[in-house]
């Protein structure tokens, strides 16, 4: 059962189209890595599928669980289980992480009908989960991303992904600007939350990354269109050919 | 009236419309709150003619030293006189601004109808000069000398000049005061068409007896680049200021200023940025010192238009105050109408820290020197801003001459 | 704020929101008489707009007349970015709680110094505020 369906999905930015028809099926479970170069429209692709404002689907479909989402607001795709992991997560200055994490929360639990967190018992679950991330209590503290390296972004970012429990999470290059280190935590994280219910689109420019967050399947995105899809040998074939090489034979 | 009126015979129509204005209006009180920091009361008390002759003493003493090759351009006692003026350059051509209908039409249209000086001046100028800048690939670089000076006692002078700076043309401009007695209110009009660039440095170095009451307009185009630098040292009392208009979009500027005060002495720098249209970039540096009974205001307005999108404008005013009969006023104001901006100011104001002073003395520099060298380091700053080269040292001269009175007039209070 | 007393000290931190179509002023005066040795002031004016319709205006008067007192003036302006307001969009907040999110931020020097009942007062009053005011 598929938990994200694009069908001939066509979208523009400020007037210029950008993805050219994209055709992709993600069931239940499934870890999908989607590859390209610069330009290819990867970052467009997960703009469009969360519904940011400036992206216009011009085309085709998208369905979350069978339902269409391309007429919802962003919030409320993200109310239904979509989750966005930032490649460049912004500043909100004076905005404590606590509020920001709770208002998350809160607005997915109540959409489920369920009630909201009490304040207390919620510090303690967001300590845990953060334990795990190798997230401290001090930054926890601090307002959201506000004097955060890069790999703190991304780890802060992982953290909201575990506590909103999404059906469907894409990860914009999560790899990007991170050492080994890093990227090893990071990438334990993202696995821990691995789900028979959940799937994952993980977009990236490297293959380093899918060594670690192994994916079912591969996808080459190029000038907008998927030009091969194939398992997880495909991102090793990218890495040792580049992606002329796949482009010459596709 | 200040100056005395009836004798004045206005040539042109659009001039007498200025004169009107000027009459109905008259001078401001501090009720006014563009003069609210100025009270020209003393200065209202000394009666004062228009000065119709460029005679009188010889100036030459207190002029900038020339530029090589520089085009000269003289006024004295608000007249342009010919025989100090001089030099040629293919790039620029001076008129009379009287036979130039665009100019005229600038002077009419300016929304500076109720501005004392502006219709006070146009109504009463004796020589209103028109300077062409026209762009050429070839070096070097056009350079415009201009000095106001002479001076008779109670008289007052009203030159007025435009310099018109061409698409692509770069213009450097010297530009001194230093007259004495009486009244001076010059008018100094700078248009930059598109990707014009002009460096400027301003010397205000009158004499401690002269009134000097200072207007600079410049309108920029698109593209252009105007980076100012001024001095004012000189007046009893003096005002000091600037309207600045982005016209079109990507065009910057970036504005030095320093103001040194003594004595009795009454300091005004005002300016007013307008920021009309979007991606303009502009930056304010401010560096005051007062000492004696020297009283300095700066007023620094910067209006964002509704439309003018990603401006960013920022504002920095420091004042440095060295004796306790001194006074500081500041306004730094804000009037923003569009939301995708970066627009700051910052004010400080305060004395020489003991704490370095006392570093200073600590390792054997006499007290007076240490004092002298942390007020040139206050400076510091806005001193690297000047882009004529040719006038770098004789404004550090000004600068390290007024310390050196300053530190010579304090030790004698010790 | 009118400093009279040797060593006296202030600081004023004044945060404006414009939404919609209003006008906001922060018109302050801050003087140091001489008489007021040492005298210390501190003055953070922040403005945020709401929108493309509104203004933010700041218009201080800073006055001294004693050298050992020290005035120091901050103002700045900003707004709601739209990235901002996607990332809040994102994590399932609506426009309100977003928006609202943001402003307390932005306001919560100032939210700190108020007892409990009037910080939360004010957040409540700043959400009806703002109700309708972006899109």
């Amino acid at each position: 059962m598929s938990i994200l369906e694009i069908k001939e999905l066509t979208a523009s930015v400020d007037g210029t189209e950008i993805l050219h028809g994209i055709n992709l099926s993600v069931n239940a479970g499934e870890v999908h890595a989607i590859m390209g170069p610069n330009g290819s429209g990867k970052s467009t692709l997960s703009y469009v599928l969360s519904g940011r404002a400036g992206y216009e689907i011009t085309g085709g479909d998208v369905l979350l669980n069978g339902t269409s989402i391309i007429e919802a607001e962003a919030d409320e795709r993200a109310r239904a289980g979509l989750f966005l992991a930032f490649q460049y997560p912004v500043e909100l200055p004076g905005v404590s992480g606590m509020s920001f994490l709770r208002a998350s929360v809160n607005a997915r639990l109540r959409e489920q009908g369920k009630e909201e967190v009490d304040q207390l018992g919620f510090v303690k679950i967001v300590r845990a989960e953060a334990q795990n991330l190798g997230i401290s209590d001090d930054m926890l503290k601090r307002p959201v991303n506000v004097g955060f390296s890069g790999g703190e972004k991304k780890r802060y970012e992982i953290l909201q992904m575990a506590l909103l429990k999404p059906v469907m999470a894409i990860l914009d290059e999560t790899d990007s600007g991170l050492d080994v280190d890093a990227l090893k935590i990071v990438s334990q994280g993202v696995n821990l939350l691995r789900d028979p219910q959940r799937s994952m689109l993980v977009i990236t420019h490297y293959q380093r990354l899918l060594s670690y967050i192994v994916p079912d399947k591969v996808h080459i995105l190029s000038g907008g269109l998927i030009v091969k899809s194939g398992d997880k040998s495909l991102a090793l074939e990218v890495e040792e050919n580049g992606y002329a090489g796949i482009n010459d034979a596709a | 009236m200040l100056p005395e009126l009836t004798q004045l015979n206005v040539k042109n129509n659009w001039q007498k419309t200025h004169l009107d204005n000027f009459v109905k209006m008259g001078w401001p009180s501090s009720k006014n709150e563009d003069w609210k920091f100025t009270s020209l009361s003393q200065m209202l008390k000394k009666p004062v003619e228009i000065a119709l002759t460029a005679q009188g003493d010889d100036a030459r003493h207190k002029m900038a030293p020339s530029i090589q090759g520089a085009c000269r351009v003289v006024f004295r006692n608000g007249i342009y006189d010919s025989e100090l003026s001089g030099g040629n350059h293919s790039n620029i051509v001076i008129s009379n601004l009287i036979e130039d209908d665009d100019a005229i039409s600038y002077l009419n249209e300016a929304p500076l109808s109720d501005h004392p000086v502006f219709n006070l001046t146009i109504a009463a100028m004796q020589s209103a000069i028109l300077i062409d800048i026209d762009d050429s690939k070839t070096k070097p670089i056009a350079v415009i000398d201009l000095s106001f000076v002479g001076g008779l006692i109670n008289q007052s002078s009203h030159p007025l000049v435009m310099i018109r700076v061409a698409k692509n043309a770069t213009v450097r401009i010297s530009e001194t005061h230093a007259s004495k007695n009486g009244l001076s209110a010059p008018i100094v009009i700078l248009q930059l068409d598109d990707g014009a660039v002009c460096d400027h440095v301003r010397c205000q170095i009158a004499d401690l007896d002269s009134s000097q009451l200072g207007l600079s307009l410049v309108n920029q185009n698109t593209g252009s680049d105007y980076r100012s630098f001024s001095l004012t040292s000189g007046g009893d009392i003096s005002r000091t200021e600037m309207h600045l208009n982005f016209n079109g979009e990507n065009a910057s500027c970036h504005l030095s200023s320093i103001y040194l005060g003594c004595e009795d002495q009454h300091m005004d720098i005002t300016t007013r940025l307008y920021h009309n249209v979007a991606n303009c970039k502009s930056e304010q540096v401010i560096r005051g010192v007062l000492d004696d009974r020297a009283r300095g205001v700066f007023q620094g307005k910067i209006r964002v238009a509704p439309d003018a999108q990603k401006t960013d404008g920022q504002q920095m005013t420091r004042a440095l105050l060295l004796s306790h009969e001194t006074e500081a006023d500041t306004k730094p104001e804000l009037e923003i109408f569009a939301d995708d901006v970066v627009c700051s100011h910052g004010a400080t104001i305060g004395e020489i820290d003991e704490h370095q002073l006392f570093y200073l003395v600590s390792r054997g520099i006499p007290i007076m020197q240490a004092r002298s060298m942390l007020i040139e380091a206050f400076l510091i700053g806005t001193l690297s801003q000047i882009r004529v080269p040719e006038l770098e040292s004789q404004v550090e001269y000004y600068i390290q001459d007024w310390i050196s009175n300053s530190a010579q007039m304090s030790a004698l209070d010790h | 704020m009118i400093h009279l007393g040797e060593g006296s000290k202030s600081t004023i931190i004044s945060k404006g929101i414009s939404a919609g179509k209003s006008q906001n002023t922060y018109r302050g005066l801050v003087e140091i008489h001489r008489t007021a040795d040492t005298a210390r002031n501190f003055t953070q004016c922040d403005s945020l707009l709401v929108g493309q319709t509104c203004g933010a205006h700041t218009v201080p008067y800073i006055v001294s007349r004693n050298p050992s007192g020290k005035i120091e003036h901050e103002a700045t302006t900003s707004r709601i970015s739209e990235e901002q307001l996607f990332y809040c969009l994102q994590r399932g907040m609506s426009e309100e709680e977003a928006v609202s999110l943001i402003v307390n931020g932005f306001c919560k020097e100032v939210m700190k110094e108020l007892p409990m009942e009037f910080a939360v007062e004010a957040q409540k009053l700043i959400g009806i505020s703002l109700e309708g005011s972006v899109g």
